[in-house]
């Protein structure tokens, strides 16, 4: 992880083979702007490109927070002994 | 005046026996051949061969030089127990006096004061320098009147005399004394440490007693008396009381008849340092500020950071099947119903009530803060809303009722007077240079008790602090110390501000409010006291001979209150100021010239017999002086010897050689016309 220590570990650009940009535009009225995929296989394309987005701003604002989730049980453990 | 022969000779040694021999052997020859003037020929060498070798006849005036004697007088303070000062100067001025009635003899006499920084007595060093000072062809002795107790025996010179020891010692002498064995330095709160401890009776002790009382007082508290084995080395577990410099002093009554009471008193002083400390954060929501927080509490390897955010708040529902989601489980009920009081301090970061927390957790975290957790919310504008936490069991220990206004628009925080007092934000300016980069929301509370250490807009509070039963709860009332993080608008001391939040929740003894402590450097302790108030009361210090001495403080800073006092003994100092107290031990535990207290040669012995010296009791008398040769054993039985150099300094020298070349030519010449003639006149 090249940014483990700079940034809380959190990376400062994301690079993907995917368009989820276009995916998440929309117009003031909430209409996706571009089409993806076809039919519905397309709008799955779409939610998971949303949830995408959702795990993208999640990792930006609690940094490297999952990866330390994994001591927790063992802290829990400790404690009270 | 002394004469003497040399030889100064003209050619080398074997030119001139090889000389004599081949002259020998023409001699030899001659009388083998009867001639005659054998003889004159033979003397005729011997001539010749007597003046190559030059001989010297050499005078020299010599002046003769004093024998130098040298008397170390012990002054240090094992040597000033009982009557040991007098005896000792006592028999220094009868010696002196003896020493000086000699003839051609030099008195020095050195004192050896206590050493600097507890190392003892340096008798080893003292005598050294007094050494080198002096030409080792005329030390003809050198006398320690101590008590025998030395702290630098390996610095021991090489004597060219005998060297006597007239020690202060007595038969009838005996110590009882504490030795502490080990004494941990730093220890760790609620666990035990052992601290190994030994009373022990030196010298001639009265044999009955098996047991002694020992007196162990915390802190300048009530002491405790157990009776414990004399000359056992005994256990004693110790359970630290509080955080910070925690003071044991071990006391074993003095006894009748005992040289001094300096070592029946053991001072231990232990830092009490806390275990890992454990941290519980609950972030209500992901948000750019949430990062600083664990940042900061990870940054402290002393800390154990139990960290969760409400990713998902469980009013969500939106069809997604719940073997999409990644989620971690919240254990809310093994963290606020069963562990919560594992836990040194809980942060709720924009926390605010979504059903995850039932009010009878929240109850329990009330409960929690009573009996001495501590709680810090960090309040986002959902404090402000229906939803707050404050709408729960914990209003009651908030020290700030939410207006429900958020107050959207940049401010600079600023410490308010009290803060300027308070251990958590006095002097915060002086961590960052610069101005303080601003914040852009506020939660608007009303205060509800507890102290404002730090306003925002309109001086409303930002920051307070409060009290609850035995804990301590806090309420920021801005999301916004991130931006200090970021540097935003050049940053502020973000990170000072809430370590020391943090640590004084945590109760770290040095953010105290009101504290009274003291720091010592040799014998000059520095007392502090730390008071919210603008007047505090003179600090009482009683010594440890038990005199009150009433000091006035002075502030030095907000809310810092000083006094210097020059502690004259060793020992511990009491200090009282208003409610507080405090104690402090002034100097080493144990000062070195009190460990050791009996007097005799025992550290000086190898030394002594090296030399062949030897050790007296003054108590005994002072022994003769008597003179003996160099390598012969000066001491015996009331008897002490010193080994006269006859030292001397040459001041001038005469040489007249005995064959003058005249002589030499008319000797030789004469013996050869001689020798010469006689075989003439035969034939």
């Amino acid at each position: 992880m090249p940014f483990r220590n700079l940034n809380d570990g959190v990376t400062p650009v994301v690079i993907g083979g995917n368009d989820w940009a276009a995916a998440w535009a929309m117009d003031e009225r909430g209409n996706p702007l571009y089409p993806v995929g076809r039919g519905y296989s397309g709008e799955r394309q779409r939610e998971l490109a949303y949830r995408f987005g959702v795990n993208l701003v999640m990792h930006v604002l609690t940094g490297n927070y999952k990866s330390d989730q994994v001591h927790v049980p063992a802290l829990l453990n400790r404690l009270g002994q | 005046m002394t004469g003497s022969f040399v030889f100064d000779p003209l050619l080398p040694w074997w030119l001139i026996i090889a000389l004599a021999g081949m002259a020998m052997t023409a001699v030899a020859l001659a009388l083998h051949r009867g001639l005659s003037g054998w003889a004159f020929r033979a003397m005729a060498a011997l001539v010749v061969v007597a003046a190559l070798a030059g001989p010297v006849f050499q005078q020299e005036e010599r002046g003769r030089l004093s024998d130098i004697i040298l008397m170390i007088e012990d002054a240090t303070a094992s040597n000033r127990l009982g009557d040991r000062a007098d005896l000792t100067a006592e028999a220094a001025e009868a010696l002196a006096t003896r020493i000086e009635a000699r003839e051609n003899t030099v008195l020095r006499r050195i004192t050896v004061a206590d050493g600097v920084d507890n190392s003892g007595t340096q008798l080893m060093t003292a005598l050294s320098e007094a050494l080198a000072q002096e030409p080792r062809g005329r030390v003809a002795g050198a006398f320690i009147l101590s008590d025998g107790r030395l702290h630098d025996a390996e610095r021991a010179p090489d004597m060219p005399a005998p060297l006597h020891l007239l020690h202060t010692g007595r038969e009838s002498d005996w110590d009882r004394r504490i030795k502490i064995r080990n004494a941990p330095a730093f220890a760790i709160l609620d666990e035990e440490v052992v601290l190994t401890l030994e009373i022990e009776d030196m010298g001639n002790a009265p044999s009955d007693a098996r047991t002694a009382a020992l007196d162990v007082a915390v802190d300048g508290a009530e002491p405790r008396r157990f009776d414990v084995p004399i000359g056992r080395p005994i256990d004693l577990p110790i359970r630290l009381p509080h955080g910070g410099r925690n003071v044991l002093e071990f006391h074993t009554p003095v006894m009748e008849g005992e040289l001094t009471d300096r070592n029946n008193t053991a001072i231990v002083q232990i830092n009490g340092v806390r275990d890992r400390l454990s941290v519980l954060l609950v972030s209500g929501e992901p948000h750019a500020g949430g990062r600083t927080w664990r940042n900061l509490l990870k940054s402290d390897s002393s800390v154990d950071l139990v960290h969760f955010t409400i990713l998902r708040p469980p009013e969500k529902q939106d069809g997604v099947p719940v073997r999409e989601l990644s989620l971690i489980a919240f254990p809310t009920r093994e963290l606020f119903l069963e562990k919560i009081d594992e836990f040194d301090l809980i942060i709720f970061d924009r926390y605010k009530r979504r059903g995850i927390l039932p009010a009878l957790y929240l109850d329990n975290v009330r409960n929690y803060v009573e009996q001495g957790g501590a709680v810090l919310i960090a309040a986002g504008p959902d404090f402000a809303s229906a939803d707050s936490l404050f709408r729960s069991p914990i209003e009651h220990i908030v020290p700030g009722r939410p207006t429900a206004r958020v107050l959207e628009e940049p401010y600079r925080p600023r410490v308010t007077e009290l803060g300027q007092r308070h251990p958590v934000t006095a002097g915060l300016e002086a961590e960052f240079d610069g101005d303080w980069g601003q914040w852009l929301r506020q939660i608007e509370v009303q205060p509800e008790g507890g102290q404002v250490v730090m306003s925002g807009i309109d001086e409303k509070p930002l920051l307070m602090l409060d009290r609850v039963g035995e804990g301590r709860v806090s309420l920021l009332a801005s999301d916004h110390a991130w931006l200090w993080n970021r540097g935003f608008e050049g940053g502020g001391p973000q990170l000072e501000l809430l370590r020391r939040l943090a640590h004084w929740m945590m109760k770290e003894p040095e953010l105290e409010e009101e504290a009274l402590w003291a720091e010592a450097t040799d014998q000059t302790m520095r007392i502090i006291r730390r008071s919210l108030s603008e007047n505090v009361g003179d600090v009482t210090i009683t010594t440890p001979g038990g005199e009150d001495v009433v000091l006035p403080l002075q502030e030095v800073s907000p809310g810092r209150f000083e006094a210097l006092f020059d502690g004259p003994d060793i020992g511990l100092y009491r200090l009282a100021s208003d409610t507080h107290s405090a104690v402090i031990g002034l100097g080493p535990a144990s000062p070195v010239e009190f460990e050791e207290t009996m007097a005799g040669d025992m550290d000086l012995r190898p030394m002594l017999e090296a030399t062949g010296g030897g050790s007296f009791a003054l108590v005994d008398g002072l022994p003769r002086l008597r003179e003996v040769r160099e390598g012969r054993p000066a001491a015996g039985r009331g008897w002490m010897g010193i080994t006269p150099r006859d030292a001397f300094e040459t001041l001038s020298v005469r040489q007249t050689a005995l064959l003058p070349p005249w002589l030499v030519l008319l000797l030789i010449s004469g013996l050869i016309i001689g020798g010469w003639l006689r075989e003439g006149r035969r034939t």
